[in-house]
């Protein structure tokens, strides 16, 4: 596994840092709000600091070990897909339903991003 | 190999590993064994840096025989027992022989029925590994019931952990991984170092982890280490013996666990502001 802190002043901007790179997979550990280590940090400011991984030597992510996977839409699946990739749990996003509105979805997915950069 | 020591009866074999050499690994072992026996337990160190040993440093004690004089069918298991504090009993390592660096599965077994023939005489025993991914290291973590990983906040402990771990996980998937983050600031440095891991884990390898709990970073375990004592007898009223008391009493199943992937809310108390011997805790 190779491990390294990136730095931005959005979480946006240290999750770009880092996939630019360790590349698309790299995974995110930890995402913390530092003080800035150059002079904005004498006025109270704060950067994101976001530990991320790669391991090259495991093959793709394999699925969570009590996970049953049941049955599911290829909406739902890319939908869920894409609540994980917007930072919720696995679980959660699996209880999503498809009947939800695109719109609501859409909705989340804002929600999550301002969470994530708040 | 199989597990010998899950389904039989006879004492918890717990192995402290680390991946990385410096993290606190024989520290964490040896007062984690001697908090045990400070609660009744009968507990044994076996020190499984079988070439380079350095548990009876620590402990300050000289043992005269080793693991080696055992192997070459010298000495029966029981003639080579030290006693340390609180009557923890060590089986000592060679210091210096190249060729106990990497056992035979052959010498593993010897290894395995010597703590059988002792097994009556111990509730505990903790087997210190040596730092890296050697063979040794994986063999001794298999002779175990249960693992701890010991990390600390350096980035390069964690990925180290994370090695040890992935290197462990297909030789037993069942087998429990405990993490014990030492020489953290506090609880919440703790607990970031053991999210890391667990995300990483879980995410590459599939695997779960237990959260141990933390070490406070406490100068007071130099002491105790150029003393060569144990810090919980050496300075028990520290930040960093308080940590061990804890955690040996979580071992021992004196303080409820919940299950993994949880947030301890005890070793909260270990970052507690009150020891005098160690006011940077705080």
């Amino acid at each position: 596994m190779n491990l390294k802190r990136f730095r931005g002043e959005t979480v946006r901007e240290a999750l770009e840092r880092a996939r630019g790179e360790l590349g698309p997979d790299a995974l995110v550990l930890s995402t913390q709000l530092v003080p800035p280590s150059r002079w904005r940090g004498f006025v109270g400011g704060r950067e994101v600091e976001v530990n991320a991984a790669i391991d090259r030597e495991v093959s793709e992510p394999r699925p969570a070990p009590q996970e049953v996977r049941q049955p599911e839409s290829q909406a739902v699946g890319s939908l869920a897909a894409r609540l994980e990739a917007a930072g919720f749990a696995a679980a959660v996003a699996r209880e999503v339903k498809p009947a939800h509105l695109a719109s609501m979805l859409l909705g989340l997915l804002g929600d999550a991003r301002t969470e994530s950069a708040a | 190999m199989t597990s010998r020591a899950r389904g039989s009866v006879g004492p918890v074999r717990i192995a402290v590993t680390s991946g990385k050499g410096g993290v606190g690994k024989t520290n964490v072992a040896i007062n984690l064994a001697v908090s045990l026996a400070r609660l009744r337990h009968r507990v044994a160190i076996l020190d499984a840096d079988f070439g380079l040993g350095n548990v009876d440093v620590l402990l300050g004690l000289a043992p005269l025989a080793h693991i080696g004089h055992v192997l070459a069918g010298e000495k029966h298991i029981s003639e080579i027992l030290v006693a340390g504090p609180r009557d923890v009993q060590l089986i000592p390592a060679s210091s210096g022989m190249a060729q106990l660096t990497a056992l035979t599965s052959g010498q593993w077994e010897l290894i395995g029925d010597a703590l059988d023939e002792i097994a009556a005489d111990f509730d505990y025993v903790i087997i210190d590994t040596a730092a890296g991914i050697s063979g040794n290291v994986v063999d001794a973590v298999r002779i175990a019931s249960q693992v701890i990983v010991v990390t600390s906040l350096e980035p390069t402990a964690v990925v180290d952990a994370y090695a040890v771990i992935k290197l462990l996980s297909p030789t037993d998937p069942a087998q429990e991984i405990g993490v014990v983050v030492n020489n953290a600031h506090d609880a919440s440095e703790a607990q970031l170092v053991f999210a890391q891991l667990e995300v990483a884990a879980a995410r590459f390898l599939n695997r779960r982890l237990t959260y141990f709990g933390f070490i406070a970073q406490d100068p007071s375990v130099r002491d105790a280490v150029l003393a060569q004592r144990p810090i919980v007898d050496h300075l028990p009223q520290s930040a960093a013996s308080r940590c061990f008391r804890i955690l040996a009493s979580r071992l021992a199943g004196l303080v409820p666990h919940h299950g993994s992937g949880l947030r301890l809310v005890a070793p909260l108390e270990c970052a507690a502001p009150s020891s005098p011997e160690a006011p940077e805790c705080a």
